[in-house]
């Protein structure tokens, strides 16, 4: 009991000691922000779908340092253990859920900012996916669009500017906000089956292979 | 009365002497019977010999000892009936063409020829018979074509029974002044016992196949394009009529650029049951997988395997039907693909197949249809939820052709196997077993097999 007094009697004080040096700007705000962490996980199941690649069995859809996007190539992901995280993500107006991929040529950025979108997926789909079928056995194996079934109306084009917290963002990165995905399939009881990236437009972007800027999934949490 | 009929255009009414015609000369040249219908009919004429007690009947006590004991020959060609003994009706046909010879001593050998094979069961069964008769009956009268004709219409009758035949050689006896020897052995217990060949007598085999499968529109990773087998089944148990044997199965799988062990089959099988031209094999297998954990990774056909079966097979002259009934019992796969690992549960798949056809001579010629009845195929991700499949019961309906053609011990065969009808997109991948079906929707294959 006694050491517990102590310590609540020190944290008061460094907390108080705190709020006095930042108000006399001797600290920077986001270094007392320690309670919220911010949180990055790369997808980690990458599959392209391509009208090209109409073989379940091509080798080169995943495991790629990068994929080209465009009207008949798409991107399909998923974050098998963000169920693990659910009750630790904060969402509202502030804390979002954010999806990132990065582009492989800057000079595509103009472009992608009206020509990518990145959609929930609708159907259950496995590595053995293609751009006619989700998965390899049965009717239900088929998409009923070709290139994937995805709920359009929750589909979310990149951000204009970083989030406020993305500290190192590039003009190659792009930004989507999925919270509505993640509250609807992640905490909601909608299932997840992960997401879609979609383009118009031709275009590369890094993939699961490439270390630092793999297609992945951040937010913040306390 | 229909084999009376058949024998009626020439009868027995002129009386016969034939002497002991056979000279050997068309011995050369003929082969030793070990599967035919002329063998099944030797042990169908024993039965009804034993079933009419012939062993007790005057004189004909040595008659089914003959009739076992008695190497059979099949001559290459037919020959016309110019010989002396030739002449009788049991021995040839309206054409003149000679059935079977033999010569009228005790343990003599007898020679079929082709034309034989278009008799009958009841007819072979008749001329069996009939040739015994010439070795086993007294001296004086083995030879005489009319008698021995008479006596083997007597054995030979749908009414024969003991007594009838009893009389019947009283009365050949009385007339021929033929005095019953008093010690002639006439229970069946007091004759030699040798064994008579057996019906399997080179059932063991080594065999190479090749297959290409067909290309399915709902595969999965790399499957293998082409399969080499390599198979040895060696009865070393059992006897002639029942070997029992184990048997190994090698595979070599094509997938894509490289070559990869396919499944090691061990198993045992038996040839169980042999009678009224019905053969019925039993069998079962293991299939384990020889793919290493990297390997077994690319294809999710990498489970291990236990299969028993049944074989139901007759033949006649030219026809040739099979029954087939198999168990596969349901075992687990897994596959990695990109870093996502599923796991494929195979459920327990009845497998019925017929098959038949047309043979003439060495060559077979035929086709099939197997039925695969699944109760169950699920896929599941492992690490995750994000795939969770189960498909419930399937069917798999295929046909095909097949031929083969053997001459002595060598065969060599071929066929095709497309699927037919099955539950939704289901093909052979859903069963799982390359040793079997294979993958895929279908395959062809061909190879040879070597009989020892």
């Amino acid at each position: 009991m006694k050491v517990f007094k102590s310590k609540t009697l020190t944290t008061s004080f460094l907390s108080l000691f705190g709020l006095v040096l930042s108000s006399c700007g001797v600290f920077p705000e986001s270094m007392f922000d320690e309670a919220e962490t911010k949180v990055e996980f790369s997808f980690d199941v990458v599959k392209e779908i391509s009208e090209k690649n109409s073989e379940l069995n091509h080798n080169d859809s995943f495991d790629q340092p990068s994929y080209f996007l465009g009207p008949k190539s798409r991107l399909i992901f998923s974050l098998s253990h963000l169920s693990d995280h659910v009750d630790k993500i904060r969402t509202d107006g502030e804390h979002r859920v954010w999806a990132q991929v990065t582009l492989l040529n800057e000079a595509d950025r103009p472009t992608a900012l009206t020509a990518m979108r990145l959609c929930p997926i609708s159907r259950k789909w496995m590595m053995l996916s293609n751009w006619s079928r989700a998965h390899p056995f049965g009717k239900k194996g088929k998409w009923k669009n070709q290139g994937g079934d995805y709920i359009e109306e929750l589909c979310q084009n990149p951000l204009l500017v970083a989030p406020k917290s993305k500290t190192d963002s590039t003009d190659k990165m792009l930004y989507f906000d999925v919270t509505p995905w993640f509250q609807n399939f992640v905490q909601g009881r909608r299932e997840n089956y992960g997401l879609i990236l979609i383009s118009t437009e031709e275009m590369g972007i890094s993939g699961d292979l490439s270390s630092v800027s793999s297609p992945r999934i951040f937010w913040h949490q306390n | 009365m229909l084999l009376a009929l058949m024998f009626s255009p020439v009868g027995w009414a002129a009386t016969t002497i034939v002497g002991n015609g056979d000279v050997g000369n068309d011995l050369e040249g003929a082969t030793a019977l070990t599967d035919s219908d002329i063998l099944e009919a030797r042990d169908e004429s024993v039965n009804r010999l034993k079933a009419l007690n012939v062993s007790g009947v005057l004189g004909l006590g040595k008659l089914i000892q003959e009739i076992k004991t008695s190497e059979l020959y099949m001559a290459k060609k037919d020959v016309l009936a110019e010989l002396p003994s030739d002449q009788g009706s049991f021995h040839s046909n309206m054409g003149g063409k000679v059935f079977a010879r033999t010569e009228a001593e005790p343990l003599a050998s007898t020679r079929f020829f082709p034309i034989a094979e278009d008799l009958d069961e009841n007819q072979l069964v008749a001329l069996h018979i009939h040739e015994g008769l010439h070795r086993a009956l007294d001296p004086k009268i083995r030879e005489d074509e009319s008698v021995v004709a008479q006596i083997t219409l007597a054995l030979t009758s749908p009414n024969s029974n003991f007594d009838h035949v009893q009389r019947k050689m009283e009365k050949i006896y009385k007339d021929h002044s033929i005095r019953p020897p008093a010690e002639v052995p006439v229970m069946a217990d007091t004759s030699i016992k040798i064994e008579a060949p057996g019906r399997y007598q080179e059932p063991s085999q080594i065999s190479y196949e090749f297959r290409e499968f067909l290309k399915s529109d709902t595969t999965f990773l790399q499957p293998p394009q082409r399969m080499h087998l390599l198979q040895s089944k060696m009865y070393a148990f059992g006897n002639d009529n029942h070997p029992l044997g184990l048997s190994m199965e090698l595979s070599a799988l094509q997938m894509g650029d490289e070559f990869l062990f396919g499944p090691l089959g061990i198993g045992a099988q038996m040839k169980a049951w042999s009678s009224r031209k019905f053969d019925v094999d039993i069998w079962s297998k293991i299939s384990l997988q020889m793919l290493s954990n990297e390997e077994l990774k690319k294809s999710p056909l990498g489970r291990d395997l236990l299969q028993i079966g049944v074989l139901f097979s007759r033949s006649s002259n030219h026809m040739y039907f099979e029954n087939r009934w198999g168990l596969l019992i349901g075992s687990d796969a897994q596959q990695e693909l990109g870093g996502v690992v599923y796991q494929y549960e195979y459920g327990t798949v009845l497998n019925a197949g017929i098959a038949g056809g047309f043979q003439i001579g060495g060559l077979k010629l035929g086709a099939f249809a197997d039925l695969y009845l699944g109760d169950k195929f699920n896929v599941t991700s492992v690490d995750n939820s994000t795939f969770n499949e189960s498909f419930g019961r399937y069917r798999i309906v295929s046909a095909g052709p097949q031929v083969s053609f053997r001459m002595k011990n060598f065969e060599a065969f071929g066929k095709a196997q497309f699927l037919l009808s099955q539950t939704e997109d289901a093909d052979f991948n859903y069963v799982g077993d390359l040793l079997g079906p294979g993958v895929a929707s279908g395959h062809w294959s061909a190879g040879f097999s070597f009989y020892f």
